[in-house]
């Protein structure tokens, strides 16, 4: 399969770190986590630091969607010509791991 | 030395009397929403809302004003016009902290004063005087008046608008350019008294038992606090953040909850959109986050916000997909003094009826479409003025009596409180639900868990709760512990004074409990145990409860939604197919009585009110 382009949308507070609100891709990235690498080797390792925590886990500091579905997790699964959308979240921070 | 002191003020006398704050009562029901509740559960019994016996009751948060987590809010509590039940509305500002400068804690206003007339509070002092020369100005202009009449830059001043003056039922009060009083008509409890503004000027220290560890310790909370990335977010984007996750979640809805959300289309109403606009960001007293927008839009003066309520209110929920209508419209109801989501819901209401020809341009003189911003700003200017359909809209949930039957349906309440519809109720299950249960009436601020929305590890939950809860937002599972502990925990954060979104309101690793326990050592030299911080939020809620027994609507059959929530499934989207089943409904009831120690109609056990020492 020949390399395809992605197309990211951000919103919110990716949108202020990049100064841009889309980017694309180049490649055929088969997750969300595979797509945020690829991201940050062509755009900035920011996306990686600010979308991914220590784990590797999307950070709950986002919201991303892809066709509409709420991502799960970094294995989720892209299909060629999607539209993902990175939104910001009021959450997060310090992997949610507080337990009280 | 600073001695906090509750104040009654009666309009009708003109006597002003004050007494000090009993330290059991603050140990009980710490202050704020608290101490108004055990006021008007103790003391005064129901009565006409409008009527001078209606006790308006002003409550500083037992820790407002010190440095702690957005320690500037306080509560202004009375029985509601908006709803004909209980009104209690948390504002946050620089009031509060003011108010305990000058020596008071809390003011109880009874009575109705022949005249416009306005509170001037200074240390340890409280006088009526003459507010003749302010009437019929709006928020802004009033402070404005005030502090060149006193003289004084720094007086804070709350004041009610026009509306308020009106007898609009959605009426607030205001202070500064948008922090408001919002919800249940305080406004219009406060113009019936010919009650225009409270202004004071405070100068005294606030002593506390531990100075130097409390600085030391709070400075250590705002660093922690700062760094982490959500309450950057907060403190960049403001609330509008969550209209992006909300729509594209597929929980935003349209036209008066009718449809689904607004997909592509929504994109011109997110947090972004308000960049040409916002000229930096404000905060209250004491915080550091400073969530909200200074703005300017062209040809306007500045002021402050929209918050997500006015997006999601009047951008989604009538598709006015344009933020500089959003803003103008959001100014224009502080500067009147009316409530966002109230009006909102109000206007959205009208629209539809409109849609369905049950109100025709013989009635709105002009047509009511969707998305018609000038409609919208036309409708809230005839509100205020009390002219036209703007007369009967003003009303509120009341506007029913002078419409036809048919038009019942379509207006969103619970307990006769207008209802905010569009933060997908149908859809995420504990706010939807928390909805039917909340004290005053459909308020999402009274128990919202914003965290169910984050589809957290289900250990996280298990911790935070102390039992299951699914981390699945469309699933009812454990979502009634979930919406308990959210509600009591709310009513502590709101009785110390300090700002919702600075507890686990969204993030499960906000300060809470064990923060505001180290809080309350320092600075009273008090040993809070966690537990008795909780059974503080138990008693706060079960009082507000007995109270709405009290009234007639404190039963399992006023727990409930609005029809097209049970029986109008999502119709697009993500979240198509979506509403609140039945019998999960009446499974939540159970749940929640239960932990509550509520009998299964809803009302308090004689066992829980003794283990609660409530009067
Ligand atoms: S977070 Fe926002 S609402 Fe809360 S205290 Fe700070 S500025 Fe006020």
């Amino acid at each position: 399969m020949g390399a395809v382009a992605v197309t990211v949308r951000f919103f919110g507070r990716m949108h202020q770190l990049l100064g841009r609100d889309e980017l694309e891709a180049q490649g055929s990235p088969g997750t969300i986590g595979e797509l945020i690498r690829l991201l940050a080797q062509q755009h900035g390792r920011v996306i990686k630091e600010e979308l991914l925590d220590e784990e590797g886990n999307i950070d709950y500091s986002y919201a991303l969607f892809v066709g509409g579905e709420r991502v799960e997790g970094p294995h989720t699964p892209l299909r060629d010509g999607q539209e993902v959308t990175v939104t910001s979240m009021l959450a997060g921070g310090q992997g949610c791991s507080t337990t009280r | 030395m600073l001695h906090h002191k509750i104040a009654y003020i009666d309009l009708s006398t003109g006597v002003v009397g004050a007494e000090p704050l009993p330290r059991e009562w603050r140990r009980r029901y710490l202050g704020a929403r608290g101490i108004n509740m055990f006021l008007l559960h103790s003391r005064y019994p129901p009565v006409d809302p409008l009527s001078p016996q209606n006790p308006l009751i002003f409550g500083c948060g037992l820790l407002t004003g010190l440095p702690g987590f957005g320690s500037g809010r306080m509560n202004v509590t009375a029985y509601s016009p908006a709803s004909g039940n209980l009104g209690d509305s948390n504002v946050g500002g620089h009031f509060g902290p003011e108010l305990r400068f000058a020596g008071y804690d809390q003011l109880v206003v009874t009575g109705r004063s022949p005249n416009p007339a306005y509170l001037l509070i200074t240390d340890n002092k409280i006088e009526i005087r003459d507010a003749s020369h302010l009437w019929g100005m709006n928020t802004l202009e009033t402070q404005q008046a005030l502090r060149r009449e006193l003289r004084h830059d720094g007086l804070r001043v709350l004041t009610i608008g026009p509306a308020g003056e009106r007898g609009v039922r959605m009426a607030s009060i205001i202070t500064g350019p948008k922090d408001a009083a919002g919800r249940f008509g305080m406004g219009a409890v406060m113009g019936s008294k010919n009650l225009k503004a409270i202004a004071v000027k405070g100068t005294q220290d606030l002593t506390v038992a531990h100075p130097r560890e409390l600085l030391a310790h709070s400075r250590e909370q705002y660093q922690a606090l700062w760094k982490r990335k959500w309450i950057q977010t907060l403190g960049h984007l403001g609330t509008p953040l969550l209209v992006a996750p909300a729509n594209e979640g597929g929980w935003l809805l349209s036209r008066n909850d009718q449809s689904g959300p607004l997909g592509e289309r929504g994109r011109a109403i997110y947090a972004d959109s308000m960049e040409p606009f916002s000229l930096g960001m404000a905060s209250c007293f004491g915080c550091t986050v400073h969530c909200r927008h200074r703005h300017r839009v062209k040809g306007g003066p500045h002021g402050e916000g929209p918050e997500y309520s006015v997006f999601a209110w009047m951008g989604a929920n009538l598709e006015v997909l344009d933020t500089e209508y959003i803003i103008r419209a959001s100014d224009l109801l502080n500067d009147y003094g009316m409530d966002v989501m109230d009006t909102m819901v109000v206007i959205a209401f009208a629209f539809e009826l409109y849609q369905r020809g049950i109100i025709s341009r013989s009635l709105t003189g002009t047509p009511l479409e969707w998305g018609d911003g000038e409609a919208v700003l036309t409708l809230i200017h005839q509100m205020a003025h009390r002219e036209g359909l703007g007369d009967i809209l003003a009303e509120g949930s009341y506007c029913l009596n002078r419409l036809p039957p048919e038009a019942e349906p379509y207006l969103m309440r619970v307990r006769n409180a207008l209802l905010g519809p569009a933060p997908g109720g149908r859809v995420v299950k504990s706010f939807g639900m928390g909805h039917a249960v909340a004290t005053i009436g459909g308020h999402l601020h009274r128990n919202r868990p914003g965290v169910d929305v984050l589809h957290l590890p289900p250990q996280v939950l298990e911790d935070l709760y102390g039992g299951s809860v699914s981390n699945d937002y469309r699933s009812y599972e454990g979502k009634a512990r979930m919406v308990w502990w959210h509600e009591l925990l709310y009513a502590v954060c709101d009785s110390l004074g300090f700002c919702r979104f600075q507890t686990v309101f969204n993030s499960p690793n906000a300060p809470q409990y064990p923060e505001y326990r180290e809080m309350i050592r320092l600075a009273l030299d008090w040993d809070m145990s966690v537990e008795e911080l909780r059974e503080c939020g138990e008693r706060i809620c079960t009082t507000e409860r007995l109270l709405l027994g009290r009234i007639g609507v404190g039963g399992r059959e006023h727990d409930t939604l609005p029809r097209r929530w049970f029986e109008e499934p999502v119709s697009e989207g993500p979240c198509k197919g979506e509403l609140i089943e039945r019998p999960q409904f009446e499974k939540f009831l159970d749940e929640y009585y239960a932990i509550h120690g509520w009998d299964p109609d809803g009302y308090p056990t004689p066992e829980t009110v003794a283990r609660l020492g409530i009067e």
